[in-house]
């Protein structure tokens, strides 16, 4: 058998154009599986996508303090996301100038007085300055240039709405623009309180066993799993609504998923600009989430359309390519870090109006923890549904994935449901369970491929 | 034997039998080993040495209130149509240094440090920490958990955990 090889000629360029093959007669399309499983190409993910563009790195309120800090990683590179004395949030790379240890080696703490480095001493301030290294004096002539040993910064860092973005490439777009109209969906979640939203105490992390864009496409629009992977979930909501009736648990009311995309439901999936997307539907039970106690409040300040954005409708964005903002069961940040082609991590933080009463933050924390934890009754499935799509994707005798479900109900230009909320650049649609999500998503991806490959064979030319 | 030793034993050896519950797939038995409004939680970690505190209010990896809760979770994990418990894995549990920190009324506390090994999938995975359980003395004389605090180390999970794991 022929094994299909990714270049098409020796030392060639990989053909990222033949991805994706879009039927628009027919309204097929296929998705080529060795994306998933190429250690190749996830080489050049990783330059191109992750250290290339923006990427999420870390919320405003993991570094809320002077000096507080945040490691993580920008595709491979280590960095360290820091707040200033000025009070403004740097990126550097995590590895002091002079032999390129890790200068902060916590997931979180606080250097307001600047980095040390604990190998050999050198001293940077919060700019990432070199300040001081022992015996300078008997080590360079006097003329010495510090300044040639400052840490390297992350080309570009900007916040929008308390989620820090960073950008290892200058010669990027600005943050608002990378967002478009993502920046209303944000604006809905810390307009829900005066002071802004906080990141509950608390992590939950795993690994699972599969690339990164088998839960950036699910995440990103699959609207048709809910009853076949989370079918247990499903009958969980239901075993606990009749002891809630029963009086026998004390746990607190699930979204009725059962009832989540019925047909007479409001939603949609939108395919945003530059790979986002957005996904809202109509909650059957919105009484039972947090928000909603708030939702005669939001009226009156917002309008009723916005109100009902807010606390009724699942809001779920993939903002591309490692980062999900998530009200719907819970509100959570869910954040994608690729390790290899095949092992990708994830970290689920609740997040929380800040100054929210006991008893809605109780309920908050129970929503999250139901759908959500490593532990949780939602998330290990589609875990391991992803693991097993990367045992599958090695089938290569079969290349292909499709993505045709309801291609023929694609609604282009502007959807009267997403201009309501002042969301315009919703270009492409349709009803839940529409697999033009995914499609536009690796659409992006080839856009992506393919300008990285030609920045990068016209440099070594 | 004194009163102290006998109640060591008690408790050690009603701690082994809730592993063995579990490795034995005796998911019913297991079950009843719990009261009816027990507490069962499992904190999540802050940072690098620091568990959150409150299962109330702040992130845990498991927090149940209720057995009603529990017995949910079991039918889903055995029901064979979740994908991530299916196939279950074999587990093995080794519970030791069972401590009794406080006795009073008929309550005891005892705390015991835990590894389990599992397998599935041709792949070996190990979790460990330690426990805090807190067993009531029913009507006939037995123990049940009327609170169970499982403490996980390596919290960053392949994929996911479940209590059979734990
Ligand atoms: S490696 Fe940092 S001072 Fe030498
Ligand atoms: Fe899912």
């Amino acid at each position: 058998m022929k094994v299909e090889t990714l270049t098409t000629g020796d030392g060639g360029p990989v053909d990222f154009g033949s991805f994706v093959e879009y039927n628009q007669e027919t309204k097929e399309a296929r998705i080529k599986r060795v994306a998933l499983t190429s250690p190749e190409i996830f080489d050049m993910e990783m330059r191109y996508i992750f250290e290339g563009n923006w990427i999420y790195l870390c919320h405003e309120d993991q570094v809320p303090e002077v000096g507080d800090f945040f490691t993580t990683t920008m595709g491979r590179q280590p960095v360290v996301v820091i707040r200033n004395k000025a009070g403004k949030v740097n990126g550097f790379l995590n590895a002091c100038s002079h032999k390129g240890t890790t200068l902060c080696r916590t997931q979180q703490g606080n250097k307001a007085s600047g980095f040390a480095c604990s190998y050999h001493d050198w001293c940077f301030d919060l700019d990432g300055n070199l300040e001081y290294m022992p015996r300078m004096d008997e080590g360079f002539p006097e003329d010495k240039n510090l300044a040639n040993h400052n840490l390297t910064k992350i080309a570009k860092v900007e916040s929008h709405g308390g989620f820090i973005f960073g950008s290892l490439n200058p010669e990027v777009s600005s943050l608002r623009e990378h967002l478009g109209d993502i920046t209303e969906i944000i604006d809905m979640l810390n307009d829900q309180s005066e002071e802004g939203f906080e990141v509950v105490r608390g992590t939950n992390t795993c690994v699972y066993h599969g690339n990164w864009k088998l839960l950036i496409e699910n995440g990103g629009g699959d609207g048709l799993h809910l009853p076949s992977v989370h079918k247990t979930l499903i009958k969980v909501v239901q075993m606990r609504d009749e002891e809630l009736n029963k009086g026998k648990t004390k746990a607190a009311k699930m979204v009725r998923v059962d009832e989540l995309n019925d047909k007479d439901t409001v939603g949609a999936t939108y395919a945003m600009q530059n790979g986002h997307t957005l996904i809202q539907s109509d909650l059957p039970n919105p009484e039972d989430r947090p928000a909603y106690a708030q939702h005669e409040t939001f009226v009156e300040r917002h309008g009723k359309e916005r109100a009902r954005w807010m606390t009724s409708k699942v809001r779920q964005v993939a903002i591309y390519p490692n980062l999900f903002i998530m009200d719907q069961l819970a509100s959570l940040i869910r954040y994608v870090r690729p390790i290899s082609v095949d092992r990708t991590e994830v970290s689920y933080w609740c997040i929380a109006p800040k100054g929210e009463s006991r008893e809605l933050r109780v309920k908050r924390m129970r929503q999250f923890m139901d759908f959500f934890s490593i532990a949780g009754l939602g998330g290990p499935d589609d875990n391991h549904e992803f693991e097993q799509c990367q045992v599958g994707a090695h089938a290569a005798a079969a290349p292909w994935s499709d993505a045709s479900f309801g291609l023929h109900t694609e609604f282009t230009g502007s959807d009267p449901h997403a201009n309501e909320v002042g969301v315009h650049d919703a270009k492409f649609g349709g009803p839940v369970g529409w697999e033009g999500g995914s499609v536009r998503q690796y659409q992006h991806w080839i856009k992506m491929m393919q300008a990285g490959q030609k920045r990068e064979m016209s440099m070594n030319r | 034997m004194t009163d102290k030793t006998a109640l060591q034993v008690e408790v050690e050896q009603f701690i082994y039998r809730e592993a063995a519950m579990v490795d034995q797939s005796r998911w019913q038995e297991w079950l009843e080993m719990y009261t009816e409004d027990m507490t069962y939680w499992a904190p999540s970690w802050v940072n690098e040495n620091e568990l959150t505190s409150d299962p109330e209010t702040e992130v845990s990896i498991v927090y149940m209130n209720n057995r009603k809760e529990l017995e949910h979770r079991i039918w889903r994990f055995t029901s064979g149509e979740s994908p991530a418990s299916y196939p279950l894995p074999r587990t093995n549990h080794l519970v030791s240094n069972v401590a009794i920190t406080d006795a009073s009324g008929d309550q005891v506390t005892a705390s015991s440090n835990w590894m389990s090994q599992t397998y599935r999938d041709k792949e070996q995975r190990l979790f460990g920490g330690y426990y805090q359980h807190i067993l009531t003395r029913q009507e006939d004389g037995a123990f049940k958990i009327s609170h169970k605090k499982v403490v996980l180390l390596n919290d960053v999970v392949d994929s996911f955990v479940d209590v059979y794991h734990l």
